[in-house]
Order: structure tokens, then sequence, then C-alpha cells
């Protein structure tokens, strides 16, 4: 069972409750909260052991995203696919968000997490949902992994501690416009990734933020 | 869906370690799948998944190839043990019903188990998309593409077909083949001899009209519906629908922004019935327009009942509601007899309803009662509730507005019948708004 837990919501506050009842799970949570089958993350990124290939490089070759940070620096990467349709309805939300990103001076990556793309198919799906030129393919899973993602579309927001690290703020949702998968609602009521955005910027430090995503499952890599 | 993942979660806790072996939701070791049980997945993959998931589907990614299906094994599961897919949402215990899909719990379980064993499987060969039907009769083209936007709630568009006919001819199937097909989410159709489709068609300056939620004109009276990748559905080779000379055709689709400015344009696909004697298929509306849900009401309930004063064979139905509905239920009681379920909803969704017809048509003599039941929940906790904060709910026009009917196809067999019927529907659907109005006006504003 790898059910990703949030910190917000009836349901993951009773499994959380519950895991602390048994004595189980896999491990710490990086703020501190047991967590079912929750994959073991760090909350420090390193951030040239987390390579992907660059599709907007002429070369197309493995690079670190977070590469060369500004200490204080704030980074938002966003894990999609070109065939999610839930990934893909955000197109425009997505767009917004990266742009207001560069605006304020934070660095923004669209990161696909399907290791058998084309890079035609992501160039052509980066320009279709305006994703920018910082567009990579995790083909290995390293960003995947190290953050824990489990669907599409999910998010991070990082902070730089200094120039080779990061400091994982947030892991989760856009916001809360889906309640399943299948289940939307008319509109957003909590825009979660903007928030953590926005308390990233003002240089709040705190807990790690982790809420559900609803979306499609990273593909896995073992079958290629 | 969250119960299931909850009690997994837990039960997954109970287990001490955490690698190895992937453990199955009772403890033990997945068992690798048999020769036999691999055939029977691939068997429910082409009749319940292949319809949509094919090259060219309205669904977002093909899953014919095994390899394919090895990769989202995981998200397979998931929607099939939550029963998001395949999406079909009458019980299946009830009136056997045409087109049926679904798993039961123990196809589930061999589904789920698949994913924790490496999926295997076979590729399987494409569907027939159309079935038996063979070419169409006449493809109807709308006079231009409608424009879909590239985000908020789904649009709903209606077109408006006038099919030259010289004489009557009975309907056997009609079907949308969509142009794109990805944001296709579904339909209804409705023949209209009002011309009032018609004169909102003609007032528009784009091709059909974008309709406020329903047809415009008409509160109810669809006579076919379809959810995406359905097949067209035939109609019973002795109870079809007459479409008359001059009668237009509207066609309702409902759209889905996907993230992109994008058009629809597709064709309408008509099938006709061989000449010869049939029943005359006509919509029977039961259901009512007094409907005002309060905020956070979750057990509010539309009831309507008629008496049947000619025999008549049940076809099938078409349920009318939209976002708040969870349940719907139809009983029907023969002269003297009790009352017996024949079609349930227990999880209603907006973008999965389609027309229901029995497999087997329903006799009911004259002095039959039908009564339908409709049961909304108008809480934050009906994740099918498009407000964040719940308003109150009306029945009304406007696509946030709610329904309550139950459009019944019912074979006539003479024509007398079938114009008492048609008669019936208006003089009903009159009676209902006076109804309404004589109801609104005892009601606080």
């Amino acid at each position: 069972m790898r059910e990703s837990i949030g910190t917000r919501g009836g349901a993951a506050a009773l499994v959380l409750a519950a895991a602390a009842l048994l004595g189980a799970g896999c491990g710490k949570s990086p703020s501190g909260a047991e967590s079912a089958g929750e994959p073991a993350i760090s909350r420090r990124i390193v951030a040239n052991e987390l390579r992907a290939q660059a599709v907007f490089d002429r070369e197309n070759p493995e690079i670190a995203p977070l590469a060369s940070a500004r200490p204080g620096e704030v980074a938002v990467l966003l894990f999609v696919t070109t065939d999610c349709p839930i990934a893909n309805g955000y197109g425009p939300e997505i767009g917004r968000i990266r742009a207001d990103c560069v605006s304020r001076g934070a660095r923004f990556a669209a990161i696909h997490v399907d290791p058998e793309l084309a890079i035609e198919d992501a160039w052509r799906h980066a320009k279709e949902f305006d994703l920018g030129e910082s567009v990579f393919i995790d083909r290995r899973h390293l960003l995947v992994d190290a953050l824990g993602i489990r669907v599409t579309p999910e998010a991070a927001v990082l902070v730089a501690e200094d120039r080779d690290h990061w400091r994982l703020d947030y892991r989760g949702r856009i916001d809360d416009l889906y309640v399943d998968f299948g289940q939307r609602r008319a509109e957003a009521s909590t825009p979660d990734l903007r928030l953590a955005i926005d308390r990233a910027l003002a240089g709040t430090k705190g807990e790690l933020v982790l809420t559900r995503a609803i979306g499609c499952y990273v593909p896995e890599l073992g079958d290629r | 869906m969250r119960r299931r993942l909850l009690l997994a979660a837990l039960v997954a806790l109970a287990i001490p370690g955490c690698g190895g072996e992937e453990p199955s939701a009772s403890g033990a070791a997945d068992v690798a799948l048999l020769p036999a049980e691999i055939a029977t997945l691939d068997g429910l993959f082409a009749t319940n998944c292949a319809g949509c998931h094919r090259e060219g589907g309205p669904a977002p990614f093909a899953l014919l190839d095994a390899r394919d299906r090895r990769r989202r094994a995981r998200q397979i599961a998931e929607v099939v043990g939550s029963r998001y897919m395949p999406p079909w949402l009458p019980d299946r215990d009830l009136e056997p019903l045409v087109g049926a899909r679904g798993l039961d719990e123990d196809e589930i379980a061999l589904v789920e188990r698949w994913a924790r064993t490496g999926a295997p499987g076979a590729d399987l060969a494409p569907p027939a998309g159309e079935g038996d039907l063979g070419p169409p009769d006449l493809v109807l083209e709308a006079a231009g593409p409608i424009a879909i936007p590239a985000e908020g709630a789904g649009i709903q568009h209606t077109l408006v077909y006038r099919p030259d006919l010289a004489a009557p001819r009975d309907l056997r199937a009609l079907a949308y083949r969509p142009g794109n097909p990805g944001a296709l989410h579904g339909g209804g159709l409705l023949l209209d001899a009002s011309g009032g489709a018609r004169r909102l068609d003609e007032r528009s300056p784009e091709a059909g009209y974008r309709s406020p939620g329903g047809m415009g004109y008409s509160l109810v009276g669809s006579l076919d519906a379809f959810s995406p990748g359905a097949r067209p559905q035939p109609w019973p080779d002795d109870a079809t629908p007459r479409l008359a000379p001059g009668e237009t055709i509207s066609l309702e689709l409902h759209l889905n922004p996907r993230g992109r400015l994008e058009e629809e344009r597709g064709a309408l696909r008509v099938w006709f019935a061989p000449p010869g004697p049939r029943d005359e298929v006509v919509p029977l509306a039961i259901g009512s327009l007094c409907i005002d849900i309060p905020p956070g009401a979750r057990d509010y309930r539309v009831e309507d009942e008629i008496e049947l004063d000619r025999d008549v064979r049940l076809v099938g139905l078409f349920p009318m509601a939209r976002y708040v509905c969870q349940e719907v239920t139809l009983r029907v009681t023969p002269p003297g007899g009790t009352p017996r379920t024949v079609f349930r909803i227990r999880d209603f969704d907006l973008n999965w309803v389609q027309r229901y017809q029995f497999a087997a048509p329903i006799v009911l003599p004259a002095g039959s009662r039908i009564a339908m039941e409709m049961v909304y929940d108008n809480s934050r906790a009906n994740p099918q509730n498009p407000r964040a904060a719940p308003e109150r709910v009306r029945a009304g026009m406007r696509a946030i507005d709610e329904a309550g009917f139950v459009i019944l196809h019912l074979a006539a067999a003479t024509a007398d019948d079938a114009a008492a019927l048609r008669r019936r529907h208006e003089d009903g659907f009159r009676l209902r708004l006076e109804r309404r109005r004589a109801w609104e006006a005892q009601r606080p504003r």
C-alpha cells in the first residue's frame, strides 16, 4: 500500500493516529510524523545527485535542475506526464504559476516522470501547455524517488540552503480542485501550491507540508 | 473508495516489516496468476476497457498492449478497486441491462492481485467501433465547429440536425462520432417536433447553441443518451422511436476543457430500422420540478408515481439529474401485485449516465404502477457537489440547478397508444409546471 498521506484531512490524520497506535510504519517522514508506506525521504536534497534529461538543451544532456543555487532561492518542481488528463487540465494554472515564479525570482521546472517519453513529445507538450523551457525527463526517477512523488500533477517547493543543498518545504497537490480520481469540484478553494510558494518566498521556515495529490500514478521503472 | 484505501492502509500498518515480497491486503504473499486467470483478465480488459482505452479512443491512453497495461497496473488496480472504472452506474443484480459493464468482487480482487504480481497478459485486438450496425443510413454534419475553452467547468452545447425525411422512419440507432474524442464526455439526444430547438439554433451565431444546462426549450424528454466510449445502442428490433418528417434531432454534447483551446466537430450517424411492423417507443417522464434542497441536506428525496391506463412494455429509461443526486430507484407494481425494484443507481454521476435499456422489455399491463425515487446529498461530504460551500439548490434550467426526472421509454402497441402516451408526457410536464408555480407561491424566497 503506497497511499500518500497528507498532513491535512481527516482520513490522513486517522491513518497517522493508527500508525502511532500500532507502532508500525516504514520510517519517519521528514516532518517527524510516521506515515504508512510513505517512501522514506530526506528533507535535505543534494542538488547534484538529482539529474534529469533537459528537453530544450540542444544535446539533451542529463543535468541537475537544482544545480548552482543561491542561498534562499526558491525552486518549484512540477511533475507531469503528457497523457494524464488531470495534469493537462491544470495546464493553464501551471502556466500562471510558472509566470508568477519567474516574475518573483523563483526557479521553476516541469519534470516529466514517464521514463520512456520521447524528447519530441515532451517538446511538443511543453509548447502546447506553456510549460516554458525548463523542462526535464526524469528517466531514472532520481527526482521522483528523492522527493517521494507518486502521481502527476504533483509539486515540490524547495528552498536553497547553500549552493548545493535544498530544503524540501512542500510536496503535494496544486490545489483542492480534485476530491478524488474523477471527482472534480467546480473550483478550488485552497491553492496549496501557491500558498507554499508564498511561504517559501517570504522566508518562512517551518514543518514540511504534505498534501495528497490526486492524479495519475508515476509509471513504474521496472518494465522497459 | 476512501474507506477501502483507509482500511487497506490500516491493514498494511499491522504488518511488521517493510520490504521483500509485496504482501496482499490479507498479509499473504501473492501467488502468481495461473494461465486461465490471465486469460480471464484479458477478457475482462477487452470487455470493459478496450472500448475507450484504444488508439484514437476517448480515454487519455490506450491499454490494448499488454505492456501498456503493465506500466499502468497500479493505476488500473486503484480505479477498478474504487469502482471508478469501468464506468457503469446501475446495480447489476436487478433486471439485466444491455451493455452492462463492471466487475464483481472476485474479479476486482483478481485485478488487484494481477497488479501486484507483474501484471501479465496478452495484447488485445481493437474492438469494433459500431458493433454489428454496418454503415449508417444518414451521416449528419454540423454547420461549424464548437469552441472548447482551455479550463473551467465542462460546457454543454446543443447541435440541431434537420434530417430531410419524406415519410416517418423507425430509428434503429443514433450515434455521435466525435472529431475530438478526448474532449467529449457524453451527450443526450431528443427528437423535437415543437420547433424549439430550431428557433434557438437560428438565434445563435454559431453552429448550434450553448445550452444553459439542458437543451434550453424543454426540461424533459431525452430519448437517448450516451457516455464516453459507449457503443451505439440499437433499440429492440420490435420497438423503436419514430422520426417524423419535419422533426429535428437535438444533440446536447458535454465537452470538457483539457488545458488548451480546442474545437469539436463530429458527425451524427443515423441507422434506420428495416420496414416492418413494430411498436413505437415514446418517452414518458415521471418526477418533479418541486426541488429545493437546503445547504448541507444529505437525504433529500424526490418521489413520483404513475398508474398506467393501457398495456405497455418498459424498454428502458434515462435518469435525468445533475450534481448532487446520489441515488435513483425505479419500482414497478403490477395490478394487485407487490412492488419490484427494477433499476437502481446508488452513486449517481452526471459524467457517466447514459440511456439504459433492459435486456428484455418489462411487460406492464394497464393498472400497473411505476414509481421513481431520487435521493440528493447537498453536503460538502458529497464529492460530486460542485460547490465548495454548499448552497441552496433548486430545480431549474441552469447547469448548476438540479433535476429530478426519470424518462421512461415505453413501447406502445398501437398508434393510438403512442399518441395517448405522448399526450400524457406533454400534459404531465404542464401539470408539473403548474404544481411548481403553486408550490413556489407557498415557499420562502
